[in-house]
């Protein structure tokens, strides 16, 4: 796990280097977001773009990138919550054999659920970080993660 | 259906851990927007706030590296990045070299933050840089930097340590540098920055009663004390007097910004900062007599200092 961890830097020298290190880890970070990874890839595309145009004002552009991601997925669930992702298709058949339903489970709640269930248990975030991030309360989050949890059972279950 | 919570948090976190890891390894493709040439000089030249830092940073990263470029972040090694980027308050730890620090003391500092796993990432102000950046805090005080010349400030290296507990082995391997004069925890980056930076140990609002920070005595203070910091870069007094016991100490400033913090060791991470806050924090003081001085750049230099006498 810790090679793809996102690298714990302030900032790269250059938007270059930090486009050569964050591409992967945000690319993943959006695929777990969106069920997609064409749709994966563009949004992190359109993100560096952003970043690229607001680079002389952007302070901490880890951050800036990784809430850019975060925002631009929820973008893309409102737009395409019809087409129902399938994470299966691009899962390797060497998985659990209920990992593709679990993923499929999470491609239908609400996105702040999902984000907050990504956060947690993928990018292994503390709740208070994740609060601040989606500018909600701890508390908030507790129960995003426990409805999130609690639904994803509920499909599995049927 | 009744599970255990627990268990379906680690199916999930299975369930994710295996779809992120079955997306392919790509290089990254080339980025849709080619990065012009505008890149990155207008933004050292904005964030540097004058020209002037940033010729002396440009000269610093030569000097140090012997190159004119910064280092790629590579796994783990830490990045330098531009002084402006990691002001002194956001640094988790500040070197400052000896006045007299010869070029090859400062090398192997250097060489030694380099190589450091614990550091995220690091800036260098070689003296130019440092007499910008004090100009640049002063500009309002002509008095103070008119006198003040690059010979006469350190050079400083200030690290970003994301783990707590690796911040005070670090400081003890560089105290044995021979150019080092002081090495101490600084402030850290804001609370909600580091999370959005990832520290899996994020760091406290401030250092106060938090996870990397100083813990307060618990039980109500047996005495107060209130120390005033004045414009003019002093205390309100030269000597405190106080009985033993627990201390509430209250900064108060005259004017302008300022912080407070004990030399002693054991009292580190026990910054105050007034106005921003925390402007109030208690110590437990036993008999005896403690300096107190003010941390931020050319404070102390300019006599903000003051001791404190237990009885």
């Amino acid at each position: 796990m810790d090679s793809f961890e996102v690298p714990r830097v302030l900032d790269a020298p250059s938007l270059e280097d930090l486009y050569g290190e964050l591409y992967q880890p945000m690319l993943r970070l959006a695929y777990l977001l969106t069920g997609s990874r064409p749709v994966a890839e563009d949004v992190v595309q359109d993100c560096f773009a952003r970043l690229h145009r607001h680079w002389d004002h952007v302070r901490y552009p880890t951050g800036y990138l990784r809430t850019s991601v975060v925002n631009a997925c929820r973008a893309h669930h409102r737009r395409a919550h019809r087409e129902q992702a399938h994470f299966s298709d691009l899962v390797r058949s060497e998985v659990t054999p209920e990992t593709p339903l679990i993923l499929d489970a999470l491609a239908g709640l609400a996105y702040r659920q999902r984000a907050a269930i990504v956060l947690r248990y993928w990018e292994d975030w503390p709740e208070a970080d994740i609060a601040e991030f989606l500018r909600c309360r701890p508390a908030t989050v507790r129960s995003l993660v426990a409805r999130g949890l609690k639904a994803l059972r509920k499909v599995m279950a049927e | 259906m009744t599970e255990p919570a627990a268990g379906m948090e680690e199916r999930v976190r299975t369930a994710l851990r295996e779809a992120a890891l079955g997306l392919p390894e790509a290089t990254a493709p080339a980025m849709r927007h080619p990065v012009s040439p505008r890149g990155s000089a207008p933004r050292l030249l904005i964030a540097a706030g004058t020209a002037v830092a940033v010729i002396a940073i440009a000269v610093a990263a030569v000097v140090v590296t012997g190159s004119g470029h910064t280092s790629k972040p590579g796994a783990g090694a830490p990045v330098m990045v531009a002084a402006s980027r990691l002001p002194t308050l956001e640094a988790d730890v500040l070197v400052f070299m000896r006045v007299d620090a010869t070029q090859a003391q400062i090398d192997a500092v250097n060489s030694q933050v380099r190589r450091s796993r614990a550091i995220s990432a690091f800036t260098f102000l070689d003296k130019q840089a440092a007499l910008a950046e004090f100009r640049q805090i002063y500009r309002n005080n002509p008095d103070l930097t008119r006198n003040v010349t690059a010979d006469a400030l350190p050079e400083s290296f200030r690290l970003l340590v994301p783990n707590c507990g690796a911040q005070q082995s670090l400081i003890d391997q560089l105290s044995r540098q021979s150019g080092a004069d002081r090495i101490q925890p600084g402030a850290g980056l804001p609370h909600d920055i580091a999370a959005r930076l990832a520290y899996r140990q994020s760091l406290p609002p401030d250092r106060i009663d938090g996870h990397c920070g100083y813990h307060q005595p618990k039980g109500p203070a047996v005495a107060t004390l209130t120390i005033t910091a004045l414009p003019t870069l002093t205390f309100d007094s030269q000597h405190y007097t106080v009985r033993s016991g627990i201390v509430e100490i209250t900064l108060a400033t005259g004017g302008g910004i300022h912080q407070l913090a004990f030399d002693d060791s054991k009292y580190r991470g026990f910054v105050l900062t007034a106005p921003s806050g925390p402007t109030r924090g208690k110590v437990q003081l036993k008999p005896g007599t403690y300096t107190i001085y003010d941390p931020i750049l050319g404070h102390r230099q300019a006599g903000e200092q003051a001791t404190i006498k237990v009885t």
